[in-house]
């Protein structure tokens, strides 16, 4: 007995000794590092910031969906999604419900990106001098458009002149480091969202360059104003809009390109670009490829009704093209690959937002709106508009064809309390709901007018 | 009756030496096998009721001195696992040459455990085990097929039936939410990579195995069993024990088969004919539903104009298109889609086995392949195996051996289920397209077709892949282990393991210009290299005592380290010169490029003691200390103890005077498991790397918990085996309740905090159920017929979530008081006949059912219920196995009863005309006119009337399947004798040959590949899943 005690105590011991410690199971991730590491010197923050701008890139974002969901909404009779991929499908039909998983997508999507613009935002003591003006220009500036496309999609729209007390979206202005009872907020109303966007976007046009210094497609003053226009239009101050695109304008920083087609397909931003998201073959997805192109899904059949919008000569009629494979007509402006740039705002429109800005004013700030609008004609080889034949519905009518196909439409007919066939600009079908999966798992989270879940 | 059986000659030796000899009568003998009269060496030979005993050397001989009163009145017992044991009187004879029959009972077997081995009888914990016997009877090529139906409690489901694809595998019930429910399997005492390395659909890395070098499969399922293997144990632990090579004669096996599959079944779709007039109806009731119904957006001015114009837009737009220039007005062209999906499937397996050796070293090599055509157009697989076992006693104390595996399997695969191009999508082409581009002459009149494609259809033409795609799998394995073990004391042994689990994988992928992913690229190419590199070391005591004649004690004790890495590498690249370069060297554009790396370990500490008192009150205790890498600092370390206890009652005296009951065995078990199936780093804080613009940048991409621990399983398992009529009727009842708590759950967090969810453990849920195995040797003689059953009830309940919901697959849920993974969305009532809407119950908006809150023909004014169950109320099995003469029959039917299927595709498929995908017959039976009594609404073409998700397409999965018959004929001896062989045996299997099931897709045993298999709550789905194949095959087994 006592020579098994002593077998059996040296094996023990030889087992225990040939492990030794749990040091075994320390491994360490390889594509990953600790949270703790990230946020502790410049050169991070910065790369964090990087991540933002991936994080808005993404196909549910201005890859291609905050285009596409608003694009579909206001969809009638010009064209139509004839894909049998259901999400979208809803949305083109306007029988979205709360589980649709591309808005889900589109909502998750954003917040992910304003969580990492306020972790930038959150380290900006690590920075110093003009680059910390910089990064906290960029951070404001992507989550100002963000939360600008979130409210214009998820809330009912901002109606000028009145309190905007109807519930807007959820405002998250601190990293999350850990997820309790305090994660479960509630939607601030639209006219606190825009307070807020508004506030970002001028803390990033008063922050950054006129030209971005490390990269030309990084956001910049200009871009700040360019968005900001965009705002002010989307709330009826004329004014506002009007200066922020003319200053876009009057930079000299951007130049219309000589064709149409020009401005469109392009895998480097054209001179028209103020601002678009970058893709290449090594990252970011153009998802309006996916779905316009006939070299991929080719969904969106377009009707003649709106080819009959167009003028006879209307160089921006030969943008559009048959798709060999059914003959169907197609957009031509989302047709360079999955690796091509998504423009998401064109000088073109900040010259068509201060001719409307100053028809609506009477007033001539930059230039008159007559040869605002024709800048725009002359280019797609239409007559130029004689004063007379300048009136709001000129502009608008030109706002749509130019603009056509690029995320627009929707808002634009909400702002000017236009129509969607049948339904009025403030249809509850014409907002999207919140997703099911947020009121799932925020008690404090309330649904929009018509979808299923606790109304507001 | 006291019966001893005794695990290894060894032992019996020991303590034949320890009782010592005093008196001089010797008897001698020749062991030899019944079935062909070969010497049969390691027989136990004892004397009833001592300890005194030996065991028979090489050539069968035994030699055992008895005392004068043993020598006259003594009985000698014969023993040996797999051989009926025999009792003689040795009444004076001083030779008993003795004829041992193979066992065809399992009550005598030795059953692998963790870290050692237990006699069934003596077992207080619930091990399945599949015998070598049972796989030779039934050749099977895969792993799973060996288990299905015949593992009482073990469902077995494989996704589709593309060759060496994903399955599921359910010890008893699905024991988690997030973390993954399949089991840990073992192969040779070394935990083995079984998860699916695959960047595109899940596949099963056990298809490597060659099923001709497994000695028994035994799967641990209650805590007992399980507890040994811990953390890792709560799903169940498949235990793979290969063959070894035994002292004697060198032997050869050789064995062929080949045969030829078809689809099990095909599902019925219009021909050109009813397509055509189908879908003018459609288009003509789209446009009146516009007109009349929907505010008349097109500015329709009568009804009848709305319809003709309907019917005229699908003519113009759609019919011309698709026909592609033939004459579908005359119906000239009538494809059958399906036809085209597959093809003729058949196999080819070879195998050479040769074992053998001296009393010092056995060795066991084998070498096969196997070659497959699937029954999915395109898909093959093949497989080369090798194997070496061996195993040396270097001296009595010390005995070293190694088993090394390799195998190199090749897969051609298909598209994930989902994909326009995976095969079976075809039979949503309307029939009137063309499969093959049509040839006009110049008065346009069709000549025939060329060999090309027709690329102008509705969907993307998946002939286009078949030709243009190479999808090729290529996964070498090398499994290994050295051991050694050296006796410390007779009774003491140390052993040492080394297991090496390398697989080496890799995917390569080309798509040529003719396809939709190389068409606008010039080509695109890709590669993927996965390389996981598993290592294990056991190291344990195994002591062995016997105290007097009433104690016996098992017990182990050791330790195991397992560390896994894997290391994968990517590239993508585009623009090849021509087609005929199909690798990325020639790739003018390098696409992407990725490596990464991962790794997890796990240290263990286990013990293990087996007591038998009296040799019929038993007790087990385990217990297993996990650390594992994968969890938080706080709770790095988990503790797994089980305790068992059985009582046979056979061996008490008062049940020895019954002798219809030969056996008889109650036995309890309590223990903990745990399951760590989860991914490597799911407690940390983390941000990983990702570019913009050519500029990398980093992002958080998870949220720390540092508390997350194991999930945990507390199983109670109550059983009772028993024996009836000499053994003629066996079986075993178990009823057990399994509960699993701080589940590892991913909890949906509100997306606004930029995470949608986070790794907690939260919540509870149970299993719990009864299991029936009943084996009988109904006739004996030269009739015989032997039946095994198995029927498994379980009943899944999640108990607590923490108000949790969390969704998978189309409709799956896992909710608060129901079944994991129930379908939850709106429930189907049929058609309105006065106008043909899709009609839906409304119930409560708590989620609870009320029919008599009336139908709404508006889907989003339903509610969602639960609307159907997709876990099996009970599973099982059927074995007859009949013998006459030289034949053998033996008849498998396997049945699972009570899930729901939901079937993604049927919204496309069966959707009343929604769009033009060529539609299931059952639809020209949709609503025309009022009054009208049918469960399809309205044809309407765009209008989606009733082909939103909803019960309508959940239909009852069960089914009982004749999955396999063999009919063998084995030579007879004096043939054999005349040949020089030791064996030969020919027969004929099928596999899959009915199928008796309401299901109304295409094969109920289904989970579609579109979803990760890893995910608990991707279960009952089907979507364009190609159905299992029935095969039929003709084979040889010949012995040298």
């Amino acid at each position: 007995m006592k020579n098994l005690l002593k077998y059996f105590s040296l094996a023990l011991v030889g087992i225990v000794t040939f492990q030794g410690c749990d040091s075994l199971l320390d491994t360490e991730p390889k594509q990953s590092i600790d949270s703790e590491q990230v946020l502790t010197n410049p050169e991070n923050v910065k790369s964090v910031l990087i991540g933002a701008y991936d994080a808005i890139g993404d196909s549910d974002l201005f890859g291609g969906w905050y285009l596409m969901t608003s694009d579909f909404l206001a969809a009638n009779n010009e064209f139509s999604f004839t894909g049998t991929f259901f999400p979208p499908r809803q949305i083109w039909l306007k029988q979205q419900e709360y589980d649709n998983t591309q808005l889900t997508d589109t909502w998750n999507d954003s917040y992910n990106a304003i969580n990492i613009t306020n972790s930038v935002i959150s380290a900006l003591d690590l920075l110093e001098g003009s680059e910390k003006d910089r990064v906290e220009g960029e951070a404001k500036f992507i989550r100002g458009v963000v939360y600008f496309e979130l409210v214009k999609l998820f809330a009912h729209t901002y109606e000028t002149g009145q309190t905007n007390s109807q519930p807007g979206v959820p405002l998250v202005l601190t990293p999350t480091t850990t997820i309790d009872e305090e994660s479960n907020v509630s939607r601030a109303t639209v006219e606190q969202v825009y307070t807020q966007i508004i506030g970002d976007l001028t803390d990033a046009k008063d922050l950054l360059d006129d030209i971005n210094p490390i990269r030309s497609y990084y956001a910049n003053s200009m871009v700040a104003s360019a968005v900001l226009s965009r705002v002010y239009l989307q709330q009826g101050e004329y004014e506002a809009a009007r200066d922020e695109a003319s200053r876009v304008i009057e930079s000299g920083n951007y130049g219309l390109e000589g064709t149409y087609a020009e401005a469109f397909n392009n895998t480097e931003n054209s001179g028209e670009d103020v601002f678009s998201m970058q893709n290449s073959s090594q990252d970011g997805v153009n998802s309006m490829f996916t779905f316009y192109s006939a070299d991929s899904r080719g969904d969106v059949d377009i009707e003649q009704a709106h080819l009959d919008e167009y003028e006879a000569l209307d160089d921006r009629l030969n943008l559009f093209y048959s798709d060999p494979a059914d003959g169907a007509i197609r957009s031509g402006k989302w047709n360079d690959g999955t690796n091509g740039n998504v423009n998401i705002i064109r000088l073109a429109e900040m010259y068509l937002t201060r001719a409307e800005g100053n028809f609506r004013l009477g007033e001539d700030v930059g230039d008159t709106p007559l040869n605002d609008i024709n800048e725009i004609r002359d280019r797609v080889n239409l007559p130029l508009l004689l004063e007379i034949e300048l009136d709001l519905d000129a502009i608008l009518n030109e706002r749509k064809l130019e603009l056509m196909f690029e995320g627009n439409l929707l808002h634009d007919i909400k702002r000017t309390q236009r129509s969607v066939g049948a339904r009025a600009y403030d249809d509850d079908k014409l907002v999207l709901p919140i997703p099911r999966r947020e009121l799932d798992s925020n008690p404090n989270i309330c649904q929009n007018p018509s979808y299923q879940g606790t109304a507001c | 009756m006291y019966k001893i059986i005794k695990i290894s000659s060894l032992v019996m030796m020991l303590l034949f030496i320890t009782t010592g000899l005093t008196q001089a009568q010797t008897v001698s003998g020749v062991v030899v096998s019944a079935d062909d009269n070969d010497a049969l060496p390691g027989i136990t030979v004892l004397l009833q009721g001592t300890n005194k005993g030996t065991s028979t050397n090489l050539d069968g001989e035994y030699e055992l001195e008895l005392s004068t009163n043993e020598f006259q009145n003594g009985i000698l017992i014969f023993s040996a696992i797999g051989f009926v044991r025999q009792e003689i009187a040795v009444d004076g004879q001083s030779s008993i040459n003795v004829e041992l029959v193979t066992d065809t009972q399992l009550l005598d077997d030795v059953v692998v455990v963790g870290y050692g081995a237990i006699v069934r009888e003596e077992m207080t914990g619930n091990v399945a085990s599949i015998s070598s016997r049972q796989i030779e009877e039934v050749p099977v090529n895969s792993f799973e097929s060996a288990i299905q139906g015949q593992a009482s409690g073990v469902f077995i489901q494989k996704s589709n039936g593309k060759l060496g694809q994903g399955i599921n595998i359910r010890v008893r019930g699905t024991s988690s939410v997030s973390a993954s429910s399949q089991p840990l399997y073992v192969i040779d005492g070394i935990p083995t990579t079984s998860e699916s390395q695959s960047q595109i659909a899940d596949t099963n890395p056990l298809s490597d195995l060659d099923m001709d070098n497994i000695e028994s499969i035994e799967i641990l399922k209650d805590a007992a069993a399980a507890a040994i293997y811990g953390s890792r144990g709560a799903n169940g632990v498949i235990l793979v024990t290969t063959k070894r090579g035994q002292a004697g004669d060198t032997r050869i096996n050789v064995s062929l088969d080949r045969g030829v599959s078809a689809p099990t079944n095909r599902v019925e779709f219009m021909n050109a004919d009813e397509y055509i007039t189908f879908f003018q109806d459609a288009a003509g009731r789209g446009d009146l539903y516009s007109y009349e119904r929907d505010g008349n957006p097109y500015g329709y001015s009568s009804a009848a104009e709305a319809y003709d114009e309907g019917v005229a837009y699908a003519e113009d737009v759609y019919f011309n298109f698709l026909a592609q220039g033939t004459d579908w007005e005359s119906r000239q062209v009538d494809s059958n889609w399906q036809d085209e999906a597959y093809q003729d499937g058949s196999n080819t397996d070879f195998g050479v086995q040769v074992s053998g050796g001296t009393d010092k070293t056995q060795f066991f090599v084998s070498g096969s392949f196997t070659d497959q055509d699937g029954i999915v157009r395109a898909n093959t697989f093949n497989r080369l195996n090798g194997r070496l076992n061996l195993d040396h006693t270097a001296s009595e104390k010390f005995k070293v051996g190694m088993n090394l595996a390799l195998s190199r399997t090749e897969n051609i695969r298909v598209s994930n289920d989902n994909a326009f191009a995976t095969p079976l999508q075809a039979v949503a082409q309307p029939p009137i397209s063309p499969i093959y581009t049509p040839e006009f002459d110049t008065n346009g009149d069709l000549t025939g077709y060329s060999d090309v494609p027709n690329e102008n259809t509705l969907y993307y033409n998946f002939l286009r892949h078949v030709r243009g795609v190479d999808n090729n799998q290529t996964v070498f394995r090398n499994l290994g282990n050295l051991y050694a073990s050296y006796s410390i004391m007779p009774n003491l042994e140390f052993r040492s393991e080394l297991g090496l689990d390398l697989l080496f994988q890799n995917e390569d992928y080309y798509a040529d210009r003719n396809t939709d992913v190389g068409e606008n690229t010039n080509g695109y190419g890709d590669s993927q290299w996965v390389n996981v590199i598993n290592y294990t070391t056991n190291n344990y005591l195994t002591w062995n005592a016997q105290f007097g004649a009433d104690h016996s004690l098992t017990t182990v004790g050791g330790m195991s380290f397992q560390s896994s890495d894997r290391l994968l590498t990517f590239v993508s690249g585009t623009n090849f010169p021509t087609d005929s370069f199909t690798k990325l060297a020639s790739a003018a554009e390098i696409t992407n490029g990725s490596t990464s790396q991962t790794t997890f370990t796990f240290l263990s500490y286990f013990a293990r003691s087996n007591y038998v008192f009296k040799g019929r009150y038993l007790f087990s205790g385990s217990a297993r200390v996990d650390g594992s890498s994968r969890f938080g600092e706080n709770s790095r370390y988990g503790f797994f103890p089980s305790l068992s206890a059985g009582w046979i009652l056979t061996r008490e005296d008062f049940l020895q005077d019954i002798d219809l009951l030969s056996f008889l065995k109650f036995r309890a078990s309590y223990g903990l498991t745990g399951n760590a199936n989860v991914g490597n780093f799911p407690s940390r804080s983390l941000y990983e790397g990702t570019g913009y613009a050519g500029t990398s940048g980093l992002i958080p991409s998870q949220t720390p918990n540092p508390d997350l621990k194991w999930e945990r399983t507390t199983q109670y398992n109550f059983g009772l085996d028993f024996a009836l009529f000499d053994d003629r009727i066996s079986g075993e009842v178990d009823y057990y309740i399994k509960n699993t708590d701080d589940l590892l759950l991913n909890v949906n967090v509100p997306a606004t905090t930029g995470y949608t969810s986070q790794l907690r453990n939260v919540g509870e849920l149970e299993n719990k159920g009864f299991e029936f195995v009943l084996n009988s040797l109904n006739l004996v003689g030269d009739f015989q017929w032997r039946t095994s059953f198995n029927i498994a009830f379980n009943q899944n309940n999640i108990t607590n979530l923490d108000g949790q919901v969390i969704e998978g697959g189309f409709l799956n849920r896992a909710i608060e008081g129901e079944a994991i993974g129930v379908m939850f969305g709106k429930e189907y009532a049929g058609v309105d006949p006065d106008n043909g809407d899709a009609l839906y119950y409304v119930h409560n908006s708590d989620g609870t059912k009320d029919r008599s809150a009336g139908t709404t023909n508006i889907y989003s004014s339903a509610n969602d219920v639960v609307i159907g169950n997709p876990n099996p109320d009970f599973i099982g099995g059927i074995n007859n196995q009949f013998n006459y003469k030289n034949f053998d029959l033996g008849v498998l039917l396997q049945f699972v009863s009570g899930n729901d299927i939901y079937n993604g595709g049927g919204r496309y498929q069966s959707a009343n005309g929604d769009f033009f995908d060529n539609q299931t017959r059952d639809q020209l039976n949709s609503w025309k006119n009022p009054g009208d009594i049918t469960d399809i609404p309205e044809a309407r073409l765009f209008y989606g009337n009733g082909s939103n998700p909803s019960s309508r397409y959940i239909s009852d999965g069960s089914y009982l399947r004749l999955k396999n018959v063999v009919l063998g004929y084995s030579l007879p001896q004096d043939m054999l004798t005349k040949l020089n062989l030791r064996q030969v045996r020919l027969y004929a299997t099928g596999v899959n040959l009915l199928t008796f099931t309401n299901y109304n897709g295409w094969d109920p045993e289904v989970n579609t590949d579109l979803y990760d298999l890893s995910n608990n709550l991707n279960i009952g789905n089907d979507f364009y899943s190609a159905p299992q194949a029935r095969t039929i095959s003709f084979g040889v087994n010949i012995g040298f």
